[in-house]
């Protein structure tokens, strides 16, 4: 119960980031998306279920304030949530291997977007690669404390 | 994990659905859902808007209040004043003197005694014997004039005694304080015909006050065997002055 509130609280968060903070770390059309954290983190962290659930949550809550490309966060979210867990148990350890799947599944949320939208290619690497690294940025403090914590509990 | 995969299979195929579809009906569709999904939070947001909203008008009119509550005030100082001023205009128009207006600057510790230094002296045309007047009636006159300043003696003075007038009946009598807030109408004889709310004025015996200038009202008599004693309330609050008029003839 105690998770699944905390859960719901680190969501509401995310969401209010993703749509207040967010636009305030703009660099040129590229953002952070602590959406797209927040589903790396929960089902990294947390497992397979809630990332699932919130990868599939997230995605429709963008995919309705973009309702010319819904579906596709549904998707690739959903995925995201669901397969980053496979690689828990293999890569937490390893903070720079962690660090190279968020940007791989940042990479993927942006190129899937181009490839099923009618965008310009070119997007990728205006808007899809910068947001990439910025997701990286962000996520690597949250990371550390995190991963450390986790590491810690474990001694 | 066979579970778990044919859920994430099926929010897929939703999501791939939805991909799908007409843009029409895809937008209509999305639309349609986040209008029904955010209304109540939308709804909730707007409430708390108009509330704090209400609550900043709310601070804005009690400070508007407040504001003119103030103003209020100033206006019913101005209205007080003017009714001073009228009087003093009428007292002026009667009796045809000149006016030297002097602000009370500090009391003097003399004694029992009530007596003040005034803000004119000599310099303003302010001497030694002239009489002080306030927006009722008499107060006293001046003890001592400094170049700039002067002390002013006011009736509650042991050292004062007035020669007066009952208005009504023109029985005379002097007026002498005893301490405490009275002053008291001596020399009647106790078949005087004095009553109480009859107004005392000056007698203009003595040279020093002219006569006319009300003085207080006769608050209690009482009749002794050879003199009546007559309790006399000034118009003036002696203790509590705050400007005096100098005559000056």
């Amino acid at each position: 119960m105690r998770y699944v509130l905390l859960s719901i609280l680190f969501f509401i968060l995310s969401l209010v980031a993703d749509f207040l903070i967010s636009p305030v770390f703009r660099l040129g059309s590229a953002k952070p998306e602590f959406l797209l954290l927040f589903v790396y983190f929960i089902s990294f962290y947390w497992g397979r279920w809630y990332g699932l659930a919130y990868g599939f949550i997230s995605g429709f809550l963008l995919d309705l304030h973009n309702p010319e490309t819904l579906g596709m966060r549904i998707v690739v979210f959903t995925t995201i949530g669901y397969f980053l867990q496979e690689y828990n148990d293999r890569f937490y350890r390893f903070r720079s291997t962690s660090l190279l799947l968020l940007l791989g599944a940042s990479i993927f949320y942006h190129l899937f977007l181009i490839i099923f939208s009618p965008l310009p290619f070119s997007f990728f690497f205006t808007r899809g690669l910068p947001s990439s690294f910025l997701n990286l940025l962000f996520a690597y403090p949250v990371f550390i404390f995190v991963g450390m914590r986790k590491s810690r509990d474990e001694v | 994990m066979r579970r778990g995969f044919f859920v994430y299979l099926t929010l897929v195929f939703f999501g791939i659905s939805c991909m799908f579809l007409k843009e029409r009906i895809r937008v209509d569709f999305a639309r349609e859902l986040s209008s029904m999904i955010f209304y109540p939070f939308s709804r909730a947001y707007l409430e708390i808007k108009e509330r704090s909203e209400a609550k900043r008008k709310a601070e804005l009119l009690s400070q508007k209040c407040a504001y003119l509550s103030l103003k209020l005030q100033h206006m019913r100082e101005f209205a007080a004043e003017n009714e001073r001023l009228r009087k003093l205009l009428e007292f002026r128009r009667r009796h045809s003197f000149r006016l030297i207006p002097c602000e009370v600057v500090a009391s003097v510790p003399h004694g029992l005694n009530v007596n003040y230094i005034l803000s004119r002296g000599r310099k303003q045309g302010v001497e030694k014997d002239m009489v002080a007047i306030g927006y009722n009636g008499l107060i006293g006159k001046i003890r001592e004039a400094g170049t700039h300043t002067s002390i002013l003696q006011t009736l509650f003075d042991f050292n004062s005694s007035i020669g007066a007038i009952d208005q009504r009946s023109r029985v005379f009598g002097i007026l002498r304080w005893k301490g405490g807030n009275f002053l008291f109408f001596e020399g009647v004889p106790s078949q005087g015909d004095v009553l109480p709310g009859d107004t005392i004025i000056t007698s203009g015996m003595g040279m020093v006050y002219p006569k006319g200038i009300g003085i207080g009202e006769v608050v209690e008599i009482e009749r002794k065997e050879v003199e009546m004693v007559v309790k006399v309330r000034p118009f003036e609050n002696m203790r509590g002055l705050e400007e005096v008029f100098i005559l000056t003839p």
